[in-house]
């Protein structure tokens, strides 16, 4: 064991022991240029968590729409669950970004703003991982339950709002609060199609001071604080519903 | 069939309406858009303080808006989307690019207005090993380039013999000789002389100049009146001394 903390330091000091010069002053809030880039740096946080925010709620809906069809014994129905999953899932969210900006307006002459444009990306994306949950939580509660419930005369929507969603939303939540994580650190993206996030915000930040090093390090603990929340709220959500 | 006779006569009216100069629809609407990456020292970046574009083609973009009585709306992008951002209608033209073969298949370019020339970097301690151009085109030799840059063809060209490693941005080239993954890359004149007071580490190779680039704005293709128009005002405040006043301002030094 102590072998292996030797061990780790030894790689530590040596990492630290390259020629490399930080340049943290650029980030120092006690001088004018480091407070006005640190505060620079920030502002991107709200476009961030707005782009997260509504993605995943829109995502959820669509997900659940999604995977109610799953359960139906319509073959039909089925089929449009696995084919929506199967497809939406085998696109790589930068693409489908890049598609929707600059594919949209040439192919059909639809133009969305980046922001609606990003959002739509990330909310297709993520609705067929969110559909896959919702199917899985609803398959976790037991079969009897239908049943009784069917036996007690209520239909299909007052099965799933009365007795089967109430229990699956607590068997999935660990995984909706995975996946939000997933969405906040996936927003990154959009920068790619200038929307001023977080992102990007550090990326125009590092041709001014040609720091890429100190300031992507700053980026990380941004988006590691942000998450950390998320986390956080999640574990108290689960909790309360545990009562 | 009724149906589908409207439908194409549809097709044909947005067809008729994408065929209409860009120089129009922006009288009509009143703005410029103009499509710039905020990335590029001092062309285009953006100011920390107030959150707004700022560089020498910043002030170009604002003095042509104010001459044609618009306003100008700055639309953020990227290097690698620059050309799609013309092709989709995203904006009326770029800010500078360095004019290559490959960009004019799919885009116009405007008169030009600027000129620079291309230098390699390697480390200081390496300054020695790799004094000329000849230097660094040997096997063995890695060459670091970004990802869609003009810099990345113009590599390939001049170091045949060099391994060449392409990274994307917004990891940089530079970064990539400084971590010593990479002995060398080239870049401008002009990013070379700031790079090098930004890290003592870095130097230039003292052998000359290399191919002198040209800058110019990316117009849609086939629209010959809206290039026309800004050719005509390039050339017109060339000779009013418009772009020797703002070369100065940002301490440049046209090839």
């Amino acid at each position: 064991m102590k072998f292996i903390k030797y061990f780790a330091l030894l790689l530590l000091l040596q990492g630290c022991g390259t020629d490399y010069e930080w340049g943290w002053y650029i980030l120092n809030p006690n001088n004018v240029e480091g407070l006005t880039n640190l505060k620079f740096l920030i502002s991107g946080i709200t476009t961030t968590i707005y782009i997260s925010v509504i993605s995943i709620i829109l995502a959820m809906i669509i997900g659940l729409v999604v995977a109610l069809p799953s359960l139906s014994n319509n073959k039909f129905l089925s089929y449009f669950n696995i084919a929506y999953v199967e497809i939406v899932r085998a696109i790589p969210l930068l693409v489908l970004i890049l598609w929707i900006y600059y594919g949209l307006p040439i192919m059909m002459g639809i133009s969305f703003s980046p922001f609606v444009s990003g959002i739509i990306a990330l909310t297709i994306s993520e609705s067929a991982f969110q559909a896959e949950i919702f199917r899985a939580g609803i398959n976790s509660i037991h079969k009897g339950q239908h049943e009784v419930a069917g036996s007690l005369g209520m239909d299909f929507w007052k099965k799933m709002r009365f007795v089967i969603l109430p229990q699956a939303i607590k068997v999935v939540l660990p995984a909706l609060g995975n996946q939000f994580v997933y969405v906040l650190k996936m927003s990154s993206l959009v920068s790619i199609i200038g929307i001023a996030d977080l992102t990007r915000k550090a990326n125009e930040l590092v041709t001014t001071t040609y720091r890429p090093l100190e300031i992507y390090t700053f980026l990380i603990l941004e988006y590691l604080i942000l998450i950390l929340l998320v986390s956080f709220c999640v574990r108290r959500l689960e909790k309360k519903l545990e009562r | 069939m009724k149906k589908i006779l409207t439908l194409i006569t549809l097709l044909i009216f947005t067809t008729v309406a994408n065929a209409e100069s860009r120089l129009n629809t922006i009288q009509k609407n009143g703005e410029l858009r103009v499509g710039t990456t905020g990335d590029w020292d001092p062309m285009s970046m953006k100011d920390p303080a107030t959150n707004k574009y700022k560089g020498f083609d910043i002030d170009v973009m604002k003095e042509l808006s104010k001459d044609m009585g618009v306003k100008v709306k700055f639309v953020p992008t990227d290097w690698k989307t620059i050309v799609s951002g013309i092709t989709a209608n995203r904006y009326d033209l770029s800010t500078s690019v360095t004019k290559t073969p490959k960009r004019a298949e799919v885009a116009g370019f405007t008169e030009t207005y600027y000129k620079y020339g291309t230098v390699p970097l390697v480390l200081k301690k390496n300054s020695k090993k790799f004094s000329t151009w000849d230097s660094l085109n040997n096997k063995g030799v890695t060459i670091a380039t970004t990802l869609g840059t003009s810099q990345e063809e113009k590599a390939k060209e001049f170091f045949p013999k060099s391994k060449l490693k392409s990274v994307e941005a917004p990891a940089r080239d530079f970064q990539e000789v400084l971590a010593g993954r990479a002995d060398g890359n080239i870049t401008s004149s002009t990013e070379a002389n700031k790079l090098v007071i930004k890290y003592p580490q870095l130097t230039i190779v003292n052998d000359g100049e290399k191919n002198p680039a040209f800058l110019a704005m990316m117009v849609p293709k086939g629209d010959k009146v809206w290039n026309d128009y800004v050719s005509k005002w390039i050339k017109d405040k060339k000779a009013s001394g418009f772009f020797n006043t703002l070369l100065a301002k940002y301490n440049l030094k046209s090839l």
